[in-house]
């Protein structure tokens, strides 16, 4: 048999048994609930309308009616809507007088009295829905000043009827789009990268432990069983980040919640898929050689944290960044192999990366995973045969 | 004369002050059943794993068939380790289909390869179960199967009898030895029981302290061993009928049952010791024999033990 097929069938029981994994199949599916709850949840919210009665008495109830229900079915609820962060829509209805309208506000009956369209009464702080009406209420007054000077109110309205101010964002990649992107493609990469480093770290472990691994090794070279294994489970990685990334991008058919930049979802799904594969492999060869120096995965976490500290930084480092500003620590971290896998991802989507900068950061970390990935070759053999040993030996005696 | 199916030549191998062989050398015979024998510690399992290339001897050769060993030499061996172990939550039929892969088999060969092994353990129905469901015997028919299912020229295994009750020995030992007989294969196997195992090898090697102490056919062994074992019962069990100069020969007294050692050279006579007993006792039993193996691994640890005081 040659080396080929050796790896070859290494990393056929690698993706089949992880993919029989309840870990795996767990995750992606917690992965995936996650995803259409938080698409399709704010979507269903948004279409509900908070309805709001208003009791309403005094001089001017008859227009104030109609320019609260008006408010509810116009143009004006777009601006009012994300005013409120939710729709929203006045339900008036005439009151007697102050009295019963004071009382209909206590009583729970409305939220809201409008008296003589001058005074507004309501149980607690109204916030917004009170800017809304306040300003409501103002341009009534202010229709009726007019009116007394002989303009109507239609040609108040011919006259207030200007453009609202252009708004242009000069970083337009910039925008919350992108950091939303980000956002998303740093944590699964994250969750990813660590994950499936430590099931690479966890199948070798697993291996000492049943004691297999001497089985294994009677037949195949150390090297190709470090290959297979860092291939197989990368390989089931990189099918959960495409289904997670596939699942929200058919969702977003629907919903159209998640913004994408006009190139549409290929950009993204390619930058999240490279550097997963690069940043997994990088890490996952060390996590290989970790694995190999202990024989109880119990002593996994204990043996792995040093490993995953550098990814925590460059997750902290790329999430600090989301705010829009592009700080030095995630310029540098980005060209380091071992947070670039973290930070680059982010610097691309922003929009903060120039392409020379991106080609840089790909050729280092290509050579600094080739530099771990023959180190781990030379290392991973070493502690196999062995309960315990201490990495430091590991790396020397290779 | 073909060339040994295996060779170990002049190994050494030191784990920081402990020399674990210590200038190892052994011939395998094509179609053997070879016991590698020896106590625990001696050395069985660092030149097993060297074999298979588990660790590299500081030095000395290993060759096959006369020549260097490479790894697709090694595909055609049959590995069982002391330590056992396979995968506790993969199928049964599953992981003996990887095994026999791993070995070179195609896809098609391996699976009927590995049923025909389930069929033969009577386990047929059990292919898809995991093997952590399995008991504990059957578990160690399946670490068996794993080892033999690409049909290996070469088996090494390292300790198959221990925790084997003696059907489960005799068993095992027809199994190995019909194949040896039926594909001119080569079986090697160490233990520490050297009396459990005697009936079982037709050539042996006793390492002791890295280095092989006998090596041999049994039967050559025993012809040519320097002493004999004289075993004698008496009707009243006791000892007290022993002549002051046989009780340093005297290797054991199970209850009443003596067994003493006697030179094999100045052609003693069974007749004549049986004689002097019968002048002081009644006997009820009584025998005269070559040493067991084990008792031929004590007189040569001694002797050598001697020959290194003096």
């Amino acid at each position: 048999m040659n080396r080929i097929s050796a790896i070859r069938l290494v990393m056929a029981r690698e993706l089949t048994e992880q993919l029989k994994s309840k870990a795996f199949q767990i995750s992606t599916a917690i992965f995936v609930i996650g995803i259409l709850a938080s698409m399709i949840i704010p979507t269903l919210v948004d279409d509900g309308v908070e309805q709001i009665p208003v009791a309403v008495t005094g001089s001017g109830t008859t227009e104030i009616m109609l320019q609260l229900v008006a408010l509810g079915a116009g143009d004006e609820i777009t601006i009012g809507a994300q005013f409120l962060g939710s729709n929203v829509q006045f339900n008036p209805e005439t009151s007697p007088d102050r009295e019963s309208a004071v009382e209909a506000v206590r009583s729970g009956d409305v939220q809201i009295a409008i008296i003589d369209g001058s005074e507004i009464i309501s149980e607690s702080q109204l916030g917004a829905t009170g800017d809304l009406i306040e300003q409501l209420l103002y341009s009534y007054e202010v229709s009726n000043r007019f009116s007394d000077f002989g303009v109507s109110p239609i040609e108040l309205q011919a006259i207030t009827a200007v453009d609202p101010p252009t708004f242009t964002v000069l970083n337009e990649s910039a925008d919350d789009a992108n950091a939303n992107l980000s956002y998303i493609s740093s944590t699964l990469l994250y969750i990813t990268i660590i994950t499936y480093g430590l099931s690479v770290a966890m199948s070798v472990v697993n291996e000492k432990s049943s004691r297999v691994v001497e089985i294994v090794l009677s037949t195949i070279r150390s090297v190709d069983l470090l290959a297979g294994k860092v291939l197989g489970v990368g390989l089931t990685g990189l099918i959960q980040v495409v289904v997670i990334i596939g699942v929200a991008l058919v969702t977003n058919i629907f919903t159209e919640n998640l913004p994408l930049p006009e190139t549409g979802g290929i950009v993204p799904v390619l930058t999240v898929s490279v550097w997963f594969l690069l940043g997994y492999t990088f890490y996952a060869s060390v996590y290989a050689v970790i694995g190999s120096t202990i024989s109880k995965v119990e002593d996994l976490q204990g043996v792995a944290f040093p490993a995953m500290v550098p990814i925590l930084i460059g997750f902290f480092i790329s999430f600090s960044a989301l705010e829009g500003e592009e700080t030095l620590a995630l310029k540098i971290a980005s060209f380091i192999p071992f947070t670039a896998p973290l930070t680059m991802p982010t610097r691309m989507l922003l929009g903060f990366a120039a392409p020379w900068e991106v080609i840089v950061s790909l050729v280092l970390q290509v050579i600094g995973t080739w530099f771990v990935l023959r180190l781990a070759a030379r290392a991973f053999g070493g502690g196999l045969l062995k309960d315990r040993i201490r990495l430091r030996e590991v790396l020397r005696t290779s | 004369m073909d060339a040994p199916h295996l060779e170990l030549i002049d190994l050494h191998k030191r784990y920081g002050d402990v020399a674990a062989l210590d200038g190892c050398t052994v011939e395998v015979p094509r179609g053997s059943m070879f016991g590698f024998l020896g106590p625990n510690g001696a050395g069985k399992t660092t030149a097993m794993r060297a074999v298979f290339g588990l660790i590299q001897p500081d030095s000395g050769k290993i060759r096959y068939l006369g020549r260097g060993i490479d790894n697709n030499d090694r595909l055609r061996f049959g590995y069982m380790p002391e330590q056992r172990g396979l995968y506790p939550k993969m199928g049964v039929l599953k992981q003996l289909v990887y095994f026999g892969r791993m070995h070179g088999l195609t896809k098609g060969a391996a699976t009927e390869a590995s049923s025909r092994w389930l069929e033969r353990l009577g386990l047929a129905g059990r292919g898809a179960d995991k093997l952590e469901t399995l008991s504990h015997g059957n578990q160690q028919r399946i670490q068996l199967a794993a080892a033999l299912v690409h049909e290996p020229e070469l088996m090494i295994l390292d300790e198959p009898f221990s925790g084997l009750d003696p059907l489960g020995v005799r068993d095992l030992g027809a199994a190995l030895k019909q194949q040896v007989r039926d594909r001119n294969a080569t079986v090697v196997f160490s233990s520490h029981q050297l009396d459990l195992v005697e009936d079982i090898c037709d050539q042996v090697a006793v390492i002791h302290q890295g280095r092989i102490i006998l090596e041999g056919s049994l039967a050559e062994l025993q012809a040519d061993s320097p002493i004999r074992m004289f075993e004698i019962e008496t009707a009243d069990r006791s000892a007290d009928w022993l002549p002051d100069e046989w009780r340093q020969r005297v290797t054991s007294n199970t209850r009443g049952r003596i067994r003493m050692q006697f030179p094999a050279a100045n052609g003693i006579d069974p007749d004549d010791l049986l004689d002097r007993v019968r002048s002081r006792a009644e006997v009820v039993a009584f025998g005269f024999e070559p040493p067991s193996l084990s008792e031929l691994f004590l007189s040569t640890v001694e002797a050598d033990q001697v020959d290194q005081r003096l």
